[in-house]
């Protein structure tokens, strides 16, 4: 027995990660307490499944989300398109922005101070003006999320493109580049990576603000589809539904992720 | 002075140039001061100097992406205005391009719409340098003295007059510098650009330069001028010989020795 615990001792201080399999069981052990966690608080009664449905219930009920056409075009497919419309729109305004900003001076004096500003007022403060402004469909959920987004990227664009090293753009401009071929063939693939990260971290925020918006006013979506399901008392699809969004933010991640270890490989 | 017969007209010339900047603490800081020089076609001159005595801000006068506080930079006779192809600039470090292939840095600068004519000179220069092998590795996967090659060649393929190096290889062991330095001066005589070079290695000076201007610091001033003995090329066995010894012993002499400043 002694030995045992010694054994165990020694497992638990000197686990190395020799294997991948050793550090998969680690990532893996927080979920299974929680699922497990969870369990025992729903056998044990200690929260009406009113409040905490059993695992295995909201398990099946994120399962029939899956499969259902039905849900996938009313709730997934409007959010889908929504969270993917207005962060193409924010990147697409604010990369051109932050270039500017980091490379000359004026620009940055412009609009700095203003986006520092702006980007500390509260989204969720926001939400009511949108739905004065732009009512409660598909202009009102792009809106909340572009308000979000746009003035963080523009920042954090700026500052990306601002730390390429003088070298790389003296040596441009002794080959005789313009300032715009200086920007497109140096300062926007030496910053690609941090611009592609800043994306992944903004797409995060994107998916958290659409659901904002829809849970306040809607007529479908997946956050309509959160807040409906609650009203109903149907808290299994509630868990489901906060799963989905979890997943497909986590899904998102996982392409930004992909996608760079693909591109930056010269990183 | 002693003039080489193949060289040419004048190619670069400073005038009573100074150069002063304004340091963070918003105090007027003297870099350069009466730089006055001519370099003409063909010839390789080296700067040498104590490290924060203005050499590298000649280079970059000289690149045109300084512009002096007084005095004139011409070249060819007229004022330089921005930086130019015809005037190739080397780095000491961080000037390859790390998200492009050794290749891809290599024809970086060219605009030739020839596409065979272009993958001819590439193919080249990555012979010449030694680098066909790594044609498509990623500057991360080579050594300090590769990328130096990389740098080199990607100046060199646009075929410039006058050819800058603001310390090449001064970040490179003993031997790399040494074959670097072969590999310079054979690609310098084959293209026949002039070379302006600055280093504070006076053994490398006195190999491979036509002239040397020693400069001193705070603020940098030309202090003197030399020819180094015998005709080149020169090896490192020419070092040992009484000549070299003396020029050696007497440009240490008058090197400006480093003081410290709070």
């Amino acid at each position: 027995m002694n030995n045992f615990i010694t054994l165990l001792k020694q497992y638990i201080f000197k686990i190395k990660f020799r294997s991948s399999f050793q550090s998969t069981l680690l990532n893996i052990t927080p979920f299974v307490a929680l699922v497990f966690l969870w369990y025992l608080l729903n056998t044990t009664r200690t929260i009406d499944p009113i409040f905490l449905p059993p695992p295995g219930k909201v398990c099946s009920s994120f399962l029939q989300l899956f499969f259902s056409v039905n849900f996938l075009i009313e709730q997934f497919v409007p959010s889908l398109f929504r969270v993917s419309g207005a962060f193409f729109l924010s990147v697409i305004i604010a990369l051109p922005l932050g270039i500017l900003s980091s490379q000359i001076a004026w620009v940055s004096r412009l609009i700095e101070p203003m986006f520092s500003f702006t980007r500390y007022l509260p989204v969720a403060a926001l939400v009511p003006l949108c739905i004065l402004w732009f009512g409660i469909g598909t202009e009102q959920k792009i809106a909340v999320i572009m308000l979000g987004v746009v003035f963080q990227l523009v920042l954090l664009f700026a500052f990306d493109t601002a730390s390429v090293p003088h070298e790389l753009i003296e040596s441009g401009r002794t080959f005789g580049l313009t300032n715009w071929q200086i920007v497109y063939r140096i300062v926007l693939p030496w910053s690609m990576p941090a611009i592609w990260d800043d994306m992944r971290i903004s797409a995060g925020w994107a998916w958290s603000y659409l659901v904002l918006a829809e849970l306040v006013a809607g007529n479908n979506g997946l956050g309509y589809f959160i807040i409906q399901s609650q009203r109903f008392l149907e808290t299994e699809r509630v868990f489901a539904g906060i799963l989905f969004v979890g997943m497909l933010g986590a899904l998102t991640d996982l392409f930004f992720r992909v996608t760079a270890s693909k591109m930056f490989q010269w990183k | 002075m002693e003039m080489n017969p193949e060289i040419g007209d004048v190619l670069l010339q400073f005038r009573d140039v100074s150069k002063s900047f304004v340091s963070s603490n918003l105090r007027k800081v003297q870099a350069l001061a009466n730089i006055t020089f001519s370099l003409n076609q063909g010839e390789f001159i080296v700067i040498i100097g104590p490290s924060g005595c203005g050499k590298s801000t000649v280079l970059r006068l000289a690149a045109g992406l300084d512009k002096p506080s007084s005095g004139e930079v011409l070249y060819h006779g007229e004022r330089i205005k921005a930086p130019e192809r015809r005037r190739g600039l080397v780095f000491q470090s961080y000037s390859v391009f790390p998200w492009l292939t050794v290749r891809e840095n290599i024809e970086f600068g060219l605009n030739d719409t020839n596409l065979r004519l272009k993958q001819e000179k590439v193919a080249n220069w990555l012979d010449f340098t030694g680098l066909t092998d790594f044609a498509d590795a990623y500057p991360k996967t080579l050594s300090g003295g590769m990328r130096q090659r990389v740098a080199l060649a990607r100046t060199m393929i646009v075929e410039p007059e006058l050819l800058l190096l603001d310390e090449p290889f001064g970040a490179l062991d003993e031997r790399t510098r040494e074959s670097m330095q072969v590999l310079l001066l054979k690609a310098v005589s084959n293209s026949g650009c002039s070379v302006l070079l600055v280093t504070h290695d006076i053994r490398e000076a006195l190999i491979i330069a036509d002239r040397v201007f020693l400069m001193s610091a705070h603020p940098g001033r030309i202090l003197d001028s030399f020819v180094p003995p015998s005709r080149k090329p020169r090896t490192r066995d020419h070092l040992t010989t009484p000549e070299f010894k003396s020029l050696y012993n007497e440009i240490l002499n008058r090197f400006p020795v480093q003081v410290l400043r709070e």
